[in-house]
């Protein structure tokens, strides 16, 4: 099935969803004509400047004082790219602060709550949990918070970086989403499960995590994860032979690398599929169809897919 | 004066100590892996008997609190005291025989604690007490917490098991006295019955 096909339960999540967008129409379109009114302003703005930028150089030529022409045309288009940069911040700004304003929006449909800014977001316990790679810069955003079928869950949309060996530019480490939600096992100890690297790829895990594998007895499982922990019981306790078929039906659902940590009674999941998962609306969409923001209704309504999957909402210690 | 070696002996002179030397070698190795599964059997052994001291420590309550309501069953209750004082008999972990007898004990003992919580049910005073709520919650995180040691130790034995009864593991295994440990097997007829469509729909 096409990724951007919502599945039958998607579909079911966003039931009402059209008819709450309609109800928002005043303030999308509000939001709409401003958005376009200053996106006008730039584009106004910009062309008498890269006008005026382009012909000072050929009304001063010739005349006393006045640069010479092969200084001149440099610094005019030196001055014509700076205006263009500048245009180009400002509308992007603009696409920004509308976009953060219908995620708001759209996450309200589900009752959730939203930040565009997600540095608030416990990082710190992904990296402790070792669930993430080494990176030297984090960017975070869109936080996402609130509860899903009862499940209390805070999520955000993380891209990590790291120096490349020459030092000279940055290169992705982790693309996607991060996910703590409740869990309703405590887990004591320490447990992660992260994607199975192979045999070799498993033992510098192994090294890298300080910690002895817990071999699972589902086969399937163990081609597709691989679990390390401080305690081998505790392990078997939080990952039942049933939360090993759910993960297994999970990773079959959201494709990348999947790995996932227990501390206390929460889950951390980190999912790196390379994808930003709640994309700004584009600059020329129209905020007031329901269909051109779908998109970002779906990524949340998949949210609660992962609730569902895992079936965090049950007491059920199975 | 004897004559010089030819080069056939000369070789084998060599070849024989080395293949000696390479076959203790690989027996030494196998003798330190079978040692090392062992070890981790009798480690998951004592996860087992952690768990289960904890279902140990929640008996008394349970059973205190149905006595007051469960008068019918008392050769129930009787029994599980009697069970609990079996699993509590010390064993030697190194005599495959006495740890099946306990494992064997610390299933009847949780049969039997199943029946109690199932026959709990018919007593709506008792099923209604708070205390006793608690205390089957508690019980099933025990009884989670026990199922992961038993399959810990499971996973555990059958790695052993798998170097002690496959040839060369299997002799050196006789020389060394390891041996084979008991799997902790669930032993519960109900989920070896049948399921009828009749006895579902009843």
């Amino acid at each position: 099935m096409p990724e951007d096909v919502p599945t039958g339960r998607i579909a079911d999540r966003l039931a009402g969803f059209d008819d709450h967008w309609r109800a928002l129409q005043p303030k999308l379109r509000t939001l709409h004509s401003r958005r376009m009114t200053a996106l006008v302003a730039v584009e106004m703005i910009l062309a008498t400047g890269l006008a005026l930028t382009l012909a000072a150089p050929l009304m001063m030529e010739g005349r006393n004082g006045g640069l010479p022409l092969q200084l001149a045309i440099p610094l005019a288009i030196a001055a014509a790219a700076m205006l263009v940069a500048g245009g180009i911040y400002v509308a992007r700004r603009q696409a920004s602060a509308a976009g953060w304003r219908v995620k708001l929006m759209v996450v309200g449909f589900f009752g959730l709550g939203y930040r565009p800014d997600a540095s608030s977001f416990p990082l710190d316990s992904f990296t402790r949990s070792g669930l993430l790679p080494y990176h030297s810069q984090s960017r975070l955003e869109d936080l996402v918070y609130g509860e899903v079928a009862g499940v209390p869950l805070v999520f955000c949309d993380a891209s990590l970086r790291r120096w490349s060996g020459s030092k000279l530019l940055q290169v992705p480490v982790f693309r996607g989403p991060l996910l703590i939600s409740r869990y309703p096992k405590r887990a004591h100890g320490w447990t992660v499960v992260v994607p199975s690297g192979g045999p070799i790829g498993n033992f510098f895990e192994g090294v890298r995590l300080e910690s002895r594998r817990a071999r699972l007895e589902s086969p399937d499982f163990e081609r597709a994860f691989a679990v390390y922990t401080t305690d081998q019981v505790e392990a078997r306790y939080l990952l039942t032979p049933t939360m090993m078929e759910r993960l297994l039906a999970l990773k079959a659902r959201f494709p990348g690398d999947l790995s996932l940590a227990f501390e206390g009674h929460e889950l951390l999941l980190a999912l790196d599929d390379r994808r930003d998962w709640f994309p700004d609306p584009g600059l020329l969409q129209d905020l007031t169809d329901p269909a051109q923001v779908r998109v970002q209704a779906e990524e949340i309504a998949r949210l609660g897919e992962i609730v569902e999957i895992l079936k965090l909402n049950l007491e059920s210690r199975a | 004066m004897a004559a010089p070696p030819t080069g056939v002996s000369v070789s084998l002179i060599w070849i024989v100590p080395a293949v000696a030397a390479a076959a203790l070698l690989f027996a030494y190795g196998w003798y330190v892996s079978l040692i090392i599964r062992r070890n981790r059997a009798r480690e998951a052994l004592s996860s087992v008997d952690v768990q289960l001291r904890k279902r140990f420590d929640l008996i008394p309550n349970v059973l205190k609190l149905a006595q007051r309501y469960m008068d019918h069953e008392r050769g129930l209750l009787a029994e599980i005291t009697s069970l609990r004082n079996r699993v509590q008999e010390p064993y030697r972990r190194q005599n495959p025989s006495e740890v099946a007898a306990h494992l064997e004990a610390s299933r009847a003992l949780e049969a039997g604690l199943g029946r109690l919580f199932a026959l709990a049910e018919n007593y709506p005073d008792l099923k209604a007490e708070a205390a006793i709520v608690r205390a089957q919650a508690t019980y099933e995180e025990v009884e989670g917490h026990i199922s992961a040691a038993r399959r810990f130790y499971n996973s555990a034995v059958g790695d052993l098991n798998n170097a002690v009864e496959i040839f060369p593991g299997s002799v050196i295994a006789d020389w060394t006295g390891v041996r084979a440990m008991p799997f902790y097997e669930l032993d519960d007829p109900a989920i070896r019955q049948p399921v009828t469509a009749d006895a579902v729909l009843r």
